[in-house]
């Protein structure tokens, strides 16, 4: 027997979340969570949660899996059981819609804080604008993320400075495109994270890199951004503000 | 290259790997650690995440499957929806289609990897633009009527009313396998037979689901209702134009008309649910 329980909240309904628990017989193949969560779905469709592809590319199904983020329909039964338990809770941080439904919002807005486009204002050529192999492959380990936000949802600073910390996901996206050959906005993308806030939030914890299903190091690229800053023409009001107005914020709050 | 076919009749003569013969295998390795992971880094992760296997050592087992639309709601360059109404193609005002969902035919019968991206991506920007320039032109919709508005609303209203009927889940499990008997890699004439007579009774049901949970919040039960009954239309109007076609081209595969036949169907089959 297989002793789940999931982190159950309908708003409609409940006062305050629970866990429930549910038993089923142990598959006999190793199956993946999210086809563990489709067999209770199957005697209690009150159970929510999001999910699309079921094979690591589309990033909805996001939870927390025995203590760990990560994709329900790519971590394996056999990975994640502690004897024959597991725990299912949302995303942690992020304000819970239903059971492991998270509201994304604050996610998203970060995301879009980096302004995650090519810029690019010259005319553009005929048919592509090409780029040579070298170039290329300095997006590897950039372009891969699913944005499913395990990683930012893992990260202590994301869930104190949720407004005004970027990230890991969010920042791993802003290096993508200061990285990118391509584009031409550099400086003014340096400019928009040269507060104290942005990237400079992120204090190595390294959680993120544990937690991103797509082997992904957030930590290395946020280690290039605060390089490119500290070398960038705003490396002199970044240095002066990290320390003291950061401190002084906090102690206003 | 082996087309689908041949792979499937592999599997269906017998000659199948692994202990109950139902899959064949794929062997990349022949192109080395650099290529695979460089050129085919997806389908690396994918093996090794749900088959345990590195193509860069061992080969892959695989099995033929439906994994794209190659049909979808028929659109022009400029992702406008049309039907047709006696012999004219006629745009549908404010419907537009993009992507997988559309048939804008850069596919024909088959569609190669990584032309989806080329669909999403080309016609999904001419849609935007088109749209935008039609806007800013003063063009648009007009506006719904109540009775649209009544007709549009009323398969959800069934829904979050019933009372009684059949359970989501089993149903889609139902026409899953209905598909993948009788329209799958291989078709035949009889088989599809069996499967148009049996999406009949499908459909009654499809109509008839019940909906236990009512809530308002991200009520996922709701929305696969809602799909199952978008999946319902899709594979109706796959398996009639399956069956009407008596042909093989590309993707689709009967065994009762193995040739290509340009002298009467070198055209689209189109799927009008109310005629
Ligand atoms: S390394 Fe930085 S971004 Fe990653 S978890 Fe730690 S503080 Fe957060
Ligand atoms: S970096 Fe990894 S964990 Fe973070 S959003 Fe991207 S894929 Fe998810
Ligand atoms: S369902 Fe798409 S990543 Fe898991």
């Amino acid at each position: 027997m297989l002793n789940i329980n999931i982190y159950r909240y309908n708003p409609e309904e409940d006062k305050f979340p629970y866990m429930k628990n549910y038993e089923i017989e142990k598959p006999q193949k190793d199956i993946m969570v999210l086809d563990l969560l489709h067999l209770l779905k199957e005697s209690d469709s009150s159970l929510s949660f999001r999910r699309s592809c079921r094979e690591g590319v589309c990033g909805s199904d996001g939870m927390n899996i025995n203590g760990k983020n990560g994709l329900a329909c790519i971590t394996a039964l056999s990975e994640v059981l502690k004897g024959d338990r597991i725990d299912i809770r949302p995303l942690p941080g992020l304000p819970v819609i239903r059971d492991l439904v998270v509201d994304m919002t604050q996610f998203y807005n970060q995301y879009e804080k980096i302004k995650p486009f090519l810029q690019n204002d010259t005319t553009a050529p005929e048919q592509e604008r090409l780029q040579s192999p070298e170039d290329r492959a300095k997006l590897d380990g950039l372009y891969e993320c699913i944005l499913c936000a395990c990683c930012s949802t893992a990260c202590p600073s994301f869930w104190w400075n949720p407004d005004r910390f970027i990230g890991p996901a969010g920042l791993l996206q802003a290096y993508r495109f200061l990285a990118d050959t391509r584009d031409l906005e550099k400086d003014s993308r340096l400019d928009d994270l040269a507060d104290p806030f942005s990237v400079y939030r992120c204090h190595g914890i390294m959680n993120c890199v544990a937690a991103c299903p797509k082997g992904l190091n957030p930590n290395k690229a946020i280690g290039e951004i605060k390089t490119m800053l500290l070398k960038g023409k705003n490396s002199k009001n970044i240095i002066a503000s990290d320390g003291v107005t950061a401190l002084k914020e906090n102690l206003r709050k | 290259m082996w087309s689908l076919d041949d792979r499937l009749l592999e599997i269906l003569e017998g000659r199948g790997c692994g202990e109950n013969k139902d899959h064949i295998f794929l062997k990349l390795d022949h192109l080395g650690a650099d290529v695979l992971n460089s050129k085919l880094p997806g389908i690396c992760e994918l093996s090794k995440t749900f088959a345990h296997v590195d193509p860069v050592y061992h080969p892959i087992p695989v099995v033929p499957t439906c994994h794209y639309m190659m049909g979808g709601t028929p659109t022009n360059i400029h992702g406008q929806a049309f039907t047709r109404i006696n012999s004219e193609d006629v745009t549908v005002p404010g419907l537009f289609a993009a992507g997988e969902a559309a048939c804008v035919s850069v596919h024909g019968a088959n569609r190669l990897g990584g032309n989806s991206l080329l669909d999403l991506i080309v016609f999904g920007r001419a849609a935007g633009t088109f749209i935008q320039k039609e806007l800013s032109s003063g063009g648009g919709v007009e506006s719904a009527s109540n009775s649209d508005i009544d007709n549009s609303l009323e398969r959800l209203n069934k829904l979050n009313e019933s009372s009684s009927g059949h359970e989501t889940a089993p149903v889609k499990k139902e026409l899953q396998t209905c598909m993948q008997n009788y329209f799958g890699v291989f078709r035949r004439g009889e088989f599809m037979e069996k499967g148009v007579a049996e999406l009949e009774e499908i459909r009654n049901k499809a109509e008839n689901l019940y909906l236990s949970d009512k809530s308002a919040a991200f009520n996922t039960s709701r929305v696969e209702a809602l799909e199952l009954q978008n999946f319902f239309e899709v594979a109706e109007a796959t398996a009639i134009a399956a069956y009407s076609r008596n042909e093989s081209r590309g993707a689709h595969a009967r065994d009762d008309f193995p040739e290509r036949d340009d002298d009467n169907w070198l055209c689209h089959s189109l799927y009008d649910p109310i005629s």
